[in-house]
């Protein structure tokens, strides 16, 4: 059984600025880590593994060449190989583009489930497994909070899913996407001091667009439907703190507060 | 005339009816004629909001059968050729339009909460890094530009026509059963029952040593706020609360998008429970406490008295 | 010997309600705050003790001590279980844990001649609270004060808050009474000073259970005037600034109690509500009111000189909001415990050294320098900052705290983290010629540079232990390196 977790790296949201002046995100403070919903997607397929040891997972991800390093955390723990597409040429992908470059991977392999996160941190569109389930004609889920394990193997696999105040049970035959949702179900295990050090350079592979084989027109800005025009903050003025009594004042104060703010 | 397609989920057809007011935003309500595609059942109660009603087909289409929705909705653009494609961001249109816009093989703006149409030039806007940043979104090609929009994001109220058009539009597929044949089937479903973990709400109202002797009133204010109540160390020290609902390092780590804690003075062993806080409204007798100094608004005063007016107020709701 | 040959011993010695085997309480005696998280965790990877034992007296010490002593029993004594260096943790199969509870009594409250005796097992919140209530102090305030115990604070030479102007425990002890591994009995008697031979005490004092078992204490008392403190506070451009304030301060012969610089990131935790990123100066005048006033006035005086540094004042308000909450309670511990079980986290570690002024802020700059660059786990750090709290007239302290997400399994947390830090902040005192160890002890885990903290100097620390302890039977790895040991250290 073959199981490819698609990661994604994002940046640490708490340490991102904004310049207001040059109305950029200031990204190069961020550090980037593994966006958590992909980070449990990849648990829970390690947690398949170790009741099924002869799965064999690899993580697939798509960035710049540095993303690599980060990749060893990952594969320390008992992943077996690790994809990384990385080309100047797919700088500007859109979720579009993005799925086209990893289905011209993923399309040559022989896959029967992939495992993946629905949110990402930074643009949270879900686009991608879905996107790519089309492609490859498979089916897909999201907010997946649990599946059987045993069915799963079999390959059929039995997925819980939370949406919407909801629990939801699916059947769904392989091939599929599981697109999972941050879960203390699944929980990534600890690297041991031992493996600390441990090379893992020789599991990786980095893919260029050399391998790939994509026209220009298909990645990168070229190969986007979607354009971000512009961004901006939304609140562009600084917290301003104001203090009220308990009187009516300040109670409506309060009140209009929380209407301003769609609370209530 | 633009034509626009909105995708009426079956559990959610008023929902889909708020998007006439991204059409309309769009284009101007009376610029585009626009198509409804759902369950026969359900279009029948939407009569006179959408121009067009395509009924989904002569049996109840499973509507977690997403392979065969997208097959559909392909089919219909092919007929009509739309300008705009139009699905709420619920759990099956978050997977249904990335997977039509790759078949269509078209752009597609997710969860957008604005938009700003300049005759041709269309901007969608929609929110980046958690809500952090906002973008603005143009679609490139053809078309035809779809969206998925969350709900209560717009609202609409008023009919737009006399009557709508039935069109019953015959599928490839139609008549052929597909439960037998599909690849994926929902099983069975059940509510999400009893305690909510605090991390997962929007609104906390956080009780802190001050509200030790009223705690149980947070939860009256949580109820109108749809929020969930949680403590500082000091109410669960007295086990007047249960040790799951303590915000602090030693406890939970929560990101509500509003935090109103009330009687906590903010030791830091709490506030390193708070990240990612949008909102703070600190109800303290001292107005110096540390909480303040992070808060949007400072209630000085005592928390009983707060939570008693304001639950008044909120219930009095908006008079004249 | 064997397990049932020991108990059978203590049976001979004392009554059953005075030994207790039950496992729950053996498993907790293996290790102390030191391995806090893998305790929790329950991955400890030390032995448990064979028995914990309550004496009533010093001559069941003495016993005791001397049973063990007789059989090779490794002895680990305790009383408020408070160490954070791994004092009290066991590294042999073989131990008996001699606990002070039972020496409870407050022997004697001498007002006149202010002294005040107890036994060991006093918690000093306990005795604090009953000197207040007379107008009286010890003048001694560690954070772990409501909990911690008074044998346990003389055996550690621990300091308070206060120490400024109150001093080390050291300065306070007047008599002792401890017990050495052969059963002598050694009773220090009390007096005001004495040039009797080398003094005697400074044996005991700071042993950490490696000599003696400290069964009896008497500490001076001071008149205790809390209306007449006074804070100070100021917001200070950084470290060096701060620091040459508090020299100022020290060498004009001010004594304030609590003396305080904060470096940025250690200050923005503890005061977020002020510091706007800077490093914060906290100083506390305390004692009758003309020295108070004049303290105070001192303190303002040395600001003054070095204006162009501070930013601005800290309302005295919040200063003194945040000294009021400042100690540990049994509650934060059993609160922290239920955080590290449910959370890969904990409130984080310190290591804290001393040096003279000048060499102290070099310290602390190359100890940061040295973190950010060369250790591995740089990423997982939440917190690394540094605060000075006890001065003198010829230098001060560094206390270096870290926090840290953890990212490893819970017995590796140690070798990550806290390990790694701990050799850089101690190699870089060291070679400065600085103390790695300014009031916590050197526990077990800073043993491997107890020869090169003491140099020279180590041949009078190794015949002590050679005289008092020839079979090595006193908290086995504490201060001395044990190669026996080192498997729980690495």
């Amino acid at each position: 059984m073959k199981i490819i977790c698609l990661v994604k790296f994002v940046p640490d949201l708490e340490k991102i600025q904004f310049d207001k002046k040059k109305n950029v995100l200031m990204r190069e403070n961020a550090r980037l880590s593994i966006n958590p919903d992909d980070e449990t997607a990849l648990a829970a397929a390690l947690k398949l593994k170790e009741k099924y040891p002869e799965t064999v997972i690899e993580i697939l991800s798509m960035g710049p060449r540095s993303v690599a390093r980060k990749f060893q955390d990952l594969l320390r723990r008992d992943v077996d190989k690790g994809i990384l597409i990385s080309d100047p040429l797919y700088v500007g992908s859109d979720t579009y583009a993005t799925s086209r470059i990893l289905t011209a991977y993923l399309k040559h392999k022989k896959v029967d489930w992939i495992f993946t996160g629905t949110h990402s941190l930074d643009g949270d569109t879900s686009h991608v497994p879905a996107q790519i389930a089309e492609l490859l004609q498979m089916d897909h889920l999201n907010n997946v909070v649990n599946f059987d394990k045993e069915k799963l193997m079999e390959g059929t696999a039995l997925i819980r899913v939370d949406s919407e105040g909801q629990i939801l049970e699916f059947r769904m035959d392989l091939p599929g996407i599981l697109s999972f949702e941050k879960s203390r179900e699944f929980k990534m295990p600890y690297i041991r001091y031992e493996d600390f050090q441990r090379d893992v350079s020789d599991k990786v592979e980095i893919l260029t667009n050399e391998e790939l084989q994509l026209s220009e027109e298909e990645v990168g800005l070229s190969g986007s439907m979607t354009e971000v025009s512009r961004t901006f903050m939304k609140e562009l003025v600084n917290k301003e703190s104001i203090t009220v009594k308990t009187d009516d004042e300040g109670i409506e104060r309060v009140y209009e507060f929380l209407k301003e703010k769609d609370y209530i | 005339m633009k034509k626009c397609l909105i995708y009426v989920e079956k559990i959610h057809p008023r929902d889909a009816v708020d998007l006439l007011d991204a059409v309309d935003r769009l284009y101007g309500s009376e610029n585009a004629k626009v198509y409804g595609f759902g369950d026969e059942e359900v279009l029948q109660s939407l009569e006179g909001y959408f121009d067009v009603l395509i009924p989904s087909g002569n049996e109840q289409l499973d509507p977690y059968n997403i392979k065969t929705l997208t097959n559909r909705l392909e089919e219909l653009h092919e007929a009509f050729i739309f300008d705009s494609i139009l699905i709420l961001a619920t759990h099956i249109g978050r997977m249904l339009a990335p997977r039509l816009a790759m078949r269509l093989q078209t752009g597609l703006v997710a969860d957008i909460t604005g938009i700003n149409a300049d005759g041709d030039r269309i901007e969608l806007i929609r929110p980046a890094y958690s809500g952090k940043l906002m973008a603005a979104i143009t679609i490139r090609g053809t078309g035809p530009m779809m969206m998925t929009v969350r709900q209560k994001v717009f609202q609409w109220e008023e009919k737009r026509v006399s009557n709508s058009q039935w069109n019953l539009f015959e599928f490839k597929d139609s008549g052929v059963v597909q439960k037998k044949n599909a690849s994926m089937e929902l099983l069975r479903s059940e509510d999400k029952e009893g305690f909510t973990d605090i991390r997962e709400s929007e609104i906390l109202v956080a009780g802190g040593r001050g509200t030790a002797s009223y705690f149980v009133e947070l939860e009256s204010l949580a109820k109108v706020l749809n929020a969930q109540v949680a403590a500082s160390r000091k109410i669960i020290d007295q086990q007047i609360a249960p040790r799951r609902i303590q915000v602090g390092q030693s406890g939970k780590t929560v990101n509500p998008k509003l935090y109103i804690a009330i009687g906590i003075s903010g030791a830091i062993q709490h506030i390193e429970g708070l990240k990612n806080v949008e909102h703070v409204i600190a109800v303290n007798k001292k107005s110096r406490a540390p909480i303040c100094s992070i808060a949007d608004i400072v209630v000085e005063g005592d928390g009983k008295e707060f939570i008693e007016k304001l639950l008044r107020r909120i219930r009095r709701g908006d008079e004249i | 010997m064997e397990t049932k040959d020991l108990l059978k011993g203590l049976r001979n010695l004392l009554n059953e309600e005075q030994i207790n085997t039950e496992e729950e309480n053996l498993y907790d005696a293996s290790a102390d705050r030191y391995k806090k998280y893998a305790k929790v965790r329950r991955v400890l990877d030390v032995p448990m003790p064979k028995a914990i034992v309550y004496p009533n007296s010093a001559e069941e010490v003495s016993k005791l001590l001397m049973f063990c002593n007789e059989n090779k029993i490794n002895v680990i004594p305790r009383s408020g279980k408070t160490a954070t260096e791994g004092g009290l943790e066991n590294w042999k199969e073989n131990t008996l844990v001699i606990d002070a509870k039972n020496l409870n009594k407050t022997i004697k409250i001498d007002e006149y001649n202010m002294q005040a005796t107890v036994q060991a097992g006093v918690v000093l919140g306990d005795m604090e609270e009953e000197l207040r209530k007379k107008g009286y102090t010890t003048g001694h305030s560690p954070q772990s004060k409501p909990v911690a115990k008074m044998g346990g604070l003389v055996a550690t030479r621990s300091i308070g808050q206060l120490s400024t102007l109150y001093g080390g425990i050291e300065d306070m002890v007047v008599g002792l009474e401890c017990v050495f591994p052969d059963g002598h009995i050694s009773r220090i008697k009390n007096v005001s000073r004495r040039a009797g031979g080398p003094d005697i005490r400074h044996i005991v004092i700071g042993n950490e259970g490696s000599l003696c078992y400290i069964t009896e204490v008497t500490v001076k008392l001071f008149k205790y005037f809390p209306e007449n403190n006074e804070f100070h506070g100021f917001l200070v451009k950084d470290m060096d600034s701060g620091i040459k304030v508090l020299r100022e301060v020290m060498v004009n012969g001010y004594r304030p109690s609590v003396a305080r610089c904060y470096s940025e990131e250690d200050a923005k935790q503890h005061f977020y509500h002020f510091s706007k990123d800077h490093c914060v100066l906290i100083f506390m005048a305390e004692g009758n009111q003309e020295i108070a006033e004049a303290t105070g006035k001192g303190i303002e005086k040395a600001a003054a000189k070095f204006q162009d540094s501070i930013i601005e004042k800290v309302d005295s308000q919040l200063l003194e909001e945040w000294f009021e909450n400042l100690n540990w309670s049994q509650q934060d511990i059993d609160d922290e415990y239920e955080g590290m079980l449910e959370n890969d986290s904990h409130s984080g570690y310190t290591t804290e050294v001393s040096g003279d002024w000048e060499t102290i802020i070099k310290i602390y700059h190359n100890v940061m320098k040295r973190i950010k660059e060369e250790y591995h786990r740089v990423e997982d750090l939440t917190l690394l900052g540094g605060h000075s709290s006890h001065s003198y007239i010829n230098g001060t302290n560094m206390y270096f705290v870290y926090n840290y997400e953890i990212h490893c399994a819970p017995e590796d947390e140690m070798r990550v983290y806290h390990h790694p830090l701990q050799r850089i902040i101690v190699e870089e005192t060291l070679k400065l010629g600085g103390s790695m160890c300014h009031h916590h002890g050197i526990g077990k885990f800073r043993n491997e540079w107890t020869k090169n903290e003491h140099g020279s100097a180590y041949y009078m620390l190794e015949k002590l232990k050679e005289t008092f302890d020839p079979n090595n039977i006193m908290n086995f790895g504490t201060i001395y390196p044990q190669k026996e040991g080192e498997k729980y250290q690495k």
